[in-house]
């Protein structure tokens, strides 16, 4: 006798083997015991959870000698012929080779024969998402009213695919993935009964790696069984699959946030030594900057599905890094993703998203140079203001005079006027650094002020000014650590160049300015 | 073919010889890995193992059983092959009826090369088959892109990842061809990313060579326009443009990498150093040069029909001009 893999000696042949499915067991067992059978049934969930075995036992348990019983006996007959394939009552069809209309209308002509030896004659169509649009559709009269004797089990990975018509006419179950520890728990069950010694973190890795498909994991104890023998560890299961050590990817991901490139490459260059699958490496490690996002963003650790030494180390990684870097740095691995997965080379091209990501760091925020042009341009055209009566022009024409001492008039106007409007807006702006151009007014605050008036007051602060200057003026609040002493200096000196630099990020961008805003946490 | 033939794959080799040894080999197998590194060979050899008539874990080559599959004949062995760039329903199909028959002794193996070129209906067809073959019937699938089969696919197999040749076994393998001096070997190997089918290919078609000649790619400042020309003309006309591409980018990752650590280490086209050195760009524009290349590089391979010239005309001139807009996000 050749060997079976374990995927198919240990198919369930009761419904209580059946693990991670209690809510459809549930179902189909007492409608079996109640009588309350439907006529159609629809299996749908992802590969290797259990939706064909389920077809076979639900065809075993409606024709078993001893029933319909709520679970089939198993030494009756038909449970036998059913169980290796030979019934002549219960057709299993593979729904993406008979994908014709003609197929469906042989089972047609089939249907009205009563069966065999059977209770029910029973037609299971597997994969049935294949099956062609009038092939679903010359089912459709079949399938509503089916001669009594007749059940139709349909299993597949791909609801969606199936038309609505179909779907009205069955009783759908939804599989669902099976839980890690459940796997797990399988797993064990039956290395036991295969007398194969296995460490628990072994089977774990396993459990976890399969993505909730027992079959999945079924197919890599096999694996692991075939390398390694009788008694399994960890490292075996590692060595077989390549699965890498998670510290590698904190290593990488360490390495990105730190900008250090030379360490990025010595990762890839390791890994790739050892013969690892890269785009898996990317893959894992895009997800890995998820949970970073996501701990950065949150700081509810409960989101994010990882052990406790990892989370630290991520959570100790979110301080060093800004939002907006963590973000762009997920879409730059993304990316270099997609050019991994075509690539014929793929170590370069890791290592070049590797860099890129790296780099991020040095890249400026468009906004950010927006605002330095702002602060930039004001020094030059100075000439250009005045008109307005409650517009004053700063006197800065002498370069060294910072800008928040030229004109205090208007501004100062301003303040009063706040102060008998508004108390709380007045109570931030008479500590605050107030400058008012042709473009609009910054204030310069403290961050408490800062969220106070860009969270909370900005439309009121606008609307004041609008009323005190008669005209329409943008307000832009700055945090005060944003900004060093070189500002000043910068926004005077430096106006034509700043103007340039905005016009060449848009024209490098290849960018159009939408909406100009100013930056809060970068 | 025997196992103990196949340079490199130690590790792939050791499991199915385990799997041999302890009858434990499942019945579907997904070989995955970079193309041109051998997967079909160990393929070959497994079967050859599987059926030999005098040892057990490994083919003898001189069995009535070896002989026939090296010669491609043994009625156990079947080889399912894409064509037209596609593996068609038909295929499977037939593969299907042929699986049908009992077999006489040994155990049958079925080997589908390329399974990623599968059409959708094609890798749903084989789904019942990779759930449960017939008795005594292996199938392997080899595949470059594990990534774009179906995932009920990937659960029915076993899968092995084969990992990219080391340098020595390349240049062995290299050597035997007959490529005997050791620099272009060298050189070849380097650029090769572990692949023997693509070390043979720049092994054979100069590569090494003709990317020396277009060493100014690296300082392209200093080309005038009309030489900008003449080159994107010359560039469209070479054989193996795709590969050649792929050396640039290789060029512009070696500058950076100088840029980066200043050794000669980790580089690749330990050829050029001086070129390398010299490059006047900056990290950030090499890396939106590298990006340029690639995109170039994908614009012209089959099945896209972009006219050669006026795409290498806009990989030069936009290099010259720092034309990579946004490589960021």
């Amino acid at each position: 006798m050749s060997y079976q893999v374990i995927a198919r000696k240990w198919r369930p042949v009761t419904f209580s083997e059946v693990v991670g499915q209690a809510h459809v067991v549930k179902t189909l067992k007492n409608a079996i015991a109640s009588g309350r059978l439907a006529h159609a049934y629809l299996f749908s969930g992802p590969r290797g959870v259990g939706k064909t075995t389920m077809a076979r036992l639900l065809a075993k348990a409606l024709n078993c000698e001893s029933g319909p019983a709520p679970e089939p006996c198993n030494r009756c007959s038909i449970c036998k012929e059913i169980g290796s394939g030979y019934s002549t009552d219960v057709l299993e069809i593979d729904g993406a080779s008979n994908t014709q209309v003609d197929n469906i209308r042989e089972l047609r002509e089939s249907v009205k024969y009563s069966p065999g030896r059977c209770r029910y004659r029973i037609y299971i169509i597997d994969e049935v998402h294949m099956l062609s649009v009038s092939a679903f559709n010359a089912l459709l009269k079949t399938l509503e009213e089916p001669p009594p004797h007749v059940v139709f089990i349909f299993a597949t990975t791909e609801p969606h695919r199936i038309p609505a018509t179909i779907h009205s006419r069955c009783q759908r179950f939804d599989f669902r993935r099976i839980p890690t520890r459940v796997v797990a728990e399988k797993l064990k069950e039956i290395a036991d009964a295969e007398s194969i010694a296995i460490e628990d973190d072994a089977l774990y890795l396993m459990a976890r790696e399969c993505e909730g498909s027992l079959r999945d994991a079924q197919s890599m104890l096999d694996q692991v069984i075939a390398f390694s023998g009788e008694s399994i560890r960890k490292e075996d299961v590692r060595d077989v699959f390549g699965f890498m050590d998670r510290a590698v990817l904190a290593t990488l991901l360490e390495c990105i946030v730190d900008r250090d490139e030379a360490g990025c490459l010595n990762v890839v260059e390791k890994i790739n030594d050892f013969g690892y699958d890269l785009k898996k490496l990317l893959g894992e490690l895009i997800e890995y900057v998820r949970d970073l996002v996501v701990i950065k963003v949150c700081g509810d650790k409960k989101i994010v599905e990882l052990p406790e030494n990892e989370l630290g180390h991520l959570k100790g990684l979110s301080e060093r890094i800004e939002t907006r870097r963590a973000d762009l740095l997920f879409s730059v691995l993304s990316r270099g993703y997609e050019e991994l997965a075509r690539s014929s080379t793929p170590r370069f091209s890791l290592e070049m998203t590797l860099l890129r990501a790296c780099n991020l760091a040095d890249l400026k925020d468009v906004s950010e140079l927006l605002r330095a042009a702002r602060e930039g341009a004001c020094a030059t055209e100075e000439g250009a203001r005045g008109k307005n009566p409650h517009n004053p022009v700063r006197k800065a024409a002498s370069g060294t005079e910072p800008p928040s001492s030229s004109e205090p008039e208007g501004i100062e106007g301003f303040k009063e006027f706040v102060g008998a409007r508004d108390d709380r807006v007045y109570n931030v702006l008479k500590d605050a650094t107030v400058e008012l151009d042709e473009r609009g007014i910054s204030i310069l605050t403290d961050p408490d002020g800062h969220v106070m008036l860009e969270v909370m007051k900005k439309k009121r602060v606008e609307e004041l000014a609008r009323e005190y200057f008669q005209r329409n003026i943008r307000i832009e609040v700055i945090k005060k650590d944003d900004l060093t002493g070189e500002r000043t200096e910068k926004a005077t000196a430096c106006g034509q160049e700043a103007e340039d630099i905005k016009t060449k990020a848009v024209r490098i961008l290849g960018a159009k300015i939408i909406e100009e805003r100013s930056v809060d946490d970068a | 073919m025997r196992f103990s033939d196949i340079l490199g794959h130690k590790r792939e080799i050791n499991l199915l010889k385990k799997g041999i040894e302890l009858n434990r080999c499942a019945s579907t197998y997904l070989f995955s890995g970079p193309e041109g590194i051998g997967k079909r060979l160990v393929a070959l050899a497994f079967a050859a193992a599987l059926n030999c008539e005098a040892c057990k874990d490994d083919a003898c080559t001189e069995c009535a059983s070896c002989r026939l599959i090296a010669s491609g004949t043994h009625p156990n062995l079947l080889l399912v092959e894409p064509r037209g760039g596609t593996l068609k329903v038909a295929l499977v199909r037939e593969l299907k009826r042929l699986l049908n028959y009992r077999i006489d002794r040994g155990r049958r193996v079925v080997i589908i090369d390329g399974a990623h070129l599968m059409v959708r209906a094609t890798s749903n067809i084989l789904l019942k088959t990779l759930e449960e073959p017939p008795l005594n019937t292996t199938i392997i699938l080899i595949s470059s892109r594990p990534d774009t089969l179906l995932p009920t696919i990937l659960s029915r197999c076993q899968r092995i990842n084969f990992s990219p040749l080391k340098e020595e076994a390349i240049k062995e393998i290299l050597h035997r061809e007959g490529y005997t001096d050791p620099h272009t070997a060298d050189i070849a190997q380097r650029l090769s990313c572990g692949s023997a089918k693509r070390a043979l290919t720049i092994a054979t078609t100069g590569i090494i060579e003709k990317r020396r000649s277009y060493a100014s790619i690296l300082s392209i400042d200093h080309v005038t326009a009309t030489g900008l020309l003449h080159m994107a003309e010359k560039l469209s006309k070479e054989e193996g443009l795709e590969e050649l591409l792929e050396s640039f980018k290789i060029l512009f990752r070696d500058a950076i990498l100088w840029r980066v650590e200043h050794s000669e280490q980790r580089l690749v086209n330990t050829d050029m150093l001086e070129s390398i050195r010299l490059c006047p760009y900056s990290q950030e524009e090499l890396l939106g040069a590298y990006s340029l290349v690639e995109k170039t590089r994908e614009s012209i391979l089959p099945p896209s029909t972009t006219n050669k010239r006026l795409a290498m005309e806009a990989l030069l001139v936009g290099l010259k001009e720092r034309r990579w807009q946004g490589f960021v996000a």
